[in-house]
């Protein structure tokens, strides 16, 4: 094979490479316009509530109130897929506060200090039904001789 | 700003570690710098938490000043490389196409839902060591999280040093690993390529490397994850074991060997990897009856460094082991949608011609003449394939879900060492002439000629 005729072949392989490459690149090309326009202009901690509203916003506030020692019981009002999921990223944005999520009111809490009420966003919950044990009354009881400490739209914090 | 710095450190602190061993121009030392750097850097803060050092960047920078100074004294010797012709034109352009399209889009995106692994596992672990300044502090409470506190630490120490080097906890600065690494696999992929391959066969082949969708996915969607570090070691451990079977420089086996064994520093399958690469490595020692003890040492010795203290470590803090094999319950009905699913390798979406390639290198490989070492490409391809088939057969998770959710990112870290075999394949067979001197059994046939010319 003449150098030339090399040169023509490697040619025509990235070709053929990026024409079946184009429709993915295309796709990023418009995503990432569409990203930058949305996201850039905002700070980091306005982008990460934006792509997770609800629990980053209550992960927010349990990190105010709560000390870096503290112990965490979280009662979660949401679905279970949700609930695996904030069991994960809780703890992500909450280190090194020890830190427990549970879908029922009558969840032992034997070491827990602090005790955050979490209800989900309507979104979440229309997409995935509550299917744990939510007593109003048994949680009315079980906040009634603790200092609340912080209470917003979803998240009450309690001592 | 973080990212930068903290790869240019990483890449000087590998290149002063591992320099001596590596050839080539500045890419293959900043490449391959670069991931000797993360790894001997993760390794140091592993070391400073056992001595309970704070993880301070000074302090970590220190020991390695005085290399520094000494290196800097030898003025490193820099060639001009030949101008480029229209195609090495045309592949640099192209090498720029995904990365200009894909970095802008990781930099401004935060952490998301469809990032599981990694704030579940890898950034968390990198953040909660950050915040209590060791890692023993995390691996007393390994009961307590839902990751895997099994996993290797490189990515993870890395992702710590990255936030020590920010002064806080840095989620843009620690997903940042993820395209450093995808970057030093192109620069890594390159200096292999141009070894034995011409110049416009490295680049077309490291342009195509640079545009294939899943490896971008994981890079830069999945910043975040272990999984585009470990395809660069993969890749070089692979590649630099290439070397060594056909050149037999000492100096390939010691960084095959250190590449193999951050590879398994990395990620559990990393682990299988070593094993078949030392296997190999030790068998050929023993078979040719090699006694250089230092190559015996090149074999031993990183393994030793970056796998047994965190065995001994695991131990010690009982955590729960992850492996894959002690589940038990084998179930040999899954080999079969298991060897099913690879077929998605072929999906020209996904995996653009990488594995079609694979088989028509396989096919062409008599022909292109580069001998018996370059089946150690494939076949450590094959081997990764093999292991994976063991975990799907030991039926610790539900196959359907596990295939699912790691397939794509599992052939994603094999794509660029089936790339690498087929460019050597390709490159051989495309320009014959202008590769003759970079295969073995070329030359040999143009030493013979050039032999009976003389007699």
């Amino acid at each position: 094979v003449k150098p030339h005729r090399a040169h023509l072949a490697l040619f025509a392989l990235l070709t053929l490479w990026m024409c079946l490459a184009w429709p993915h690149l295309d796709e990023q090309f418009s995503t990432t316009r569409q990203t930058l326009a949305a996201l850039a202009v905002v700070s980091w901690d306005e982008r990460t509530a934006a792509e997770w509203p609800a629990g980053y916003r209550a992960a927010q506030a349990v990190a105010r109130v709560v000390p870096p020692s503290g112990s965490v019981l979280v009662l979660a009002y949401t679905g279970p897929a949700a609930l695996n999921y904030y069991q994960a990223r809780f703890p992500y944005y909450l280190y090194p506060r020890r830190l427990r999520v549970a879908d029922r009111t009558d969840a032992p809490s034997d070491t827990e200090t602090y005790l955050v009420v979490f209800r989900d966003a309507p979104a979440t919950l229309a997409r995935e039904p509550f299917r744990g044990h939510w007593d109003s009354r048994q949680l009315g009881e079980r906040t009634a001789g603790r200092t609340r400490l912080f209470a917003g739209d979803r998240v009450e914090v309690y001592r | 700003v973080i990212a930068l710095a903290g790869a240019a450190l990483a890449a000087i602190v590998g290149w002063l570690a591992a320099g001596r061993w590596i050839r080539g121009g500045w890419p293959a030392g900043a490449a391959l710098g670069f991931a000797a750097g993360a790894g001997v850097l993760s390794l140091q803060l592993l070391a400073y938490s056992l001595l309970h050092l704070p993880w301070k960047p000074w302090l970590v920078l220190l020991p390695w000043a005085p290399l520094a100074w000494q290196r800097l004294r030898q003025r490193p010797a820099f060639q001009r490389p030949a101008p480029p012709n229209w195609l090495e034109v045309l592949a640099l352009l192209a090498m720029l196409a995904a990365p200009a399209l894909w970095l802008p889009y990781e930099r401004a995106m935060p952490l998301t839902t469809r990032g599981w692994d990694a704030w579940a596992i890898w950034l968390f672990k990198a953040k909660a060591f950050y915040l209590d300044g060791n890692v023993q502090g995390v691996l007393a409470r390994a009961g307590e999280f839902a990751w895997q506190p099994s996993y290797p630490l490189l990515v993870p120490l890395y992702g710590a040093f990255l936030h020590t080097l920010a002064g806080t906890a840095s989620d843009a600065a620690a997903k940042s690993l993820s395209p450093c690494f995808f970057f030093a696999l192109l620069g890594v992929f390159y200096c292999l390529a141009r070894r034995f391959t011409t110049r416009p066969a490295a680049l077309v082949f490291t342009a195509m490397l640079a545009n294939l969708h899943m490896v971008n996915i994981v890079a830069f969607e999945l910043a975040g994850y272990a999984d585009t570090a470990l395809s660069v070691y993969l890749l070089a451990g692979a590649g630099f074991l290439y070397a060594w079977l056909r050149d037999g420089q000492p100096s390939d086996l010691a960084l095959a060997s250190v590449f193999s064994s951050l590879a398994a520093w990395t990620k559990n399958e990393g682990l299988f990897f070593l094993a078949g690469v030392g296997t190999v490595a030790a068998a050929r020692l023993a078979v040719r009856r090699i006694p250089d003890w230092r190559c015996w040492m090149a074999v031993l010795l990183p393994p030793a460094v970056t796998v047994l203290p965190w065995l001994v470590l695991r131990r010690w803090y009982h955590v729960p082991a992850s492996d894959l094999f002690a589940a038990g319950r084998w179930n040999w009905a899954n080999l079969v949608p298991g060897i099913g699913s690879f077929a998605q390798a072929f999906q020209l979406g996904r995996y653009n011609l990488t594995f079609w390639l694979l088989l028509g290198a396989l096919l062409a490989a008599r022909r292109a003449g580069l001998g018996a070492p370059w089946w150690i490409l494939p076949g450590l391809a094959g081997w990764q394939m093999l292991g994976l088939l063991g975990a799907y057969a030991a039926g610790r998770n539900d196959l359907g879900w596990w295939i699912g959710t790691s397939l794509d990112r599992i052939l994603a870290q094999l794509a660029p060492l089936a790339l690498f075999a087929s460019a050597l394949i390709f490159g051989a067979l495309a320009a014959p002439a202008q590769t003759e001197h970079l295969t073995p059994r070329r030359e040999s046939r143009n030493l013979k000629a050039k032999r009976s010319k003389t007699k």
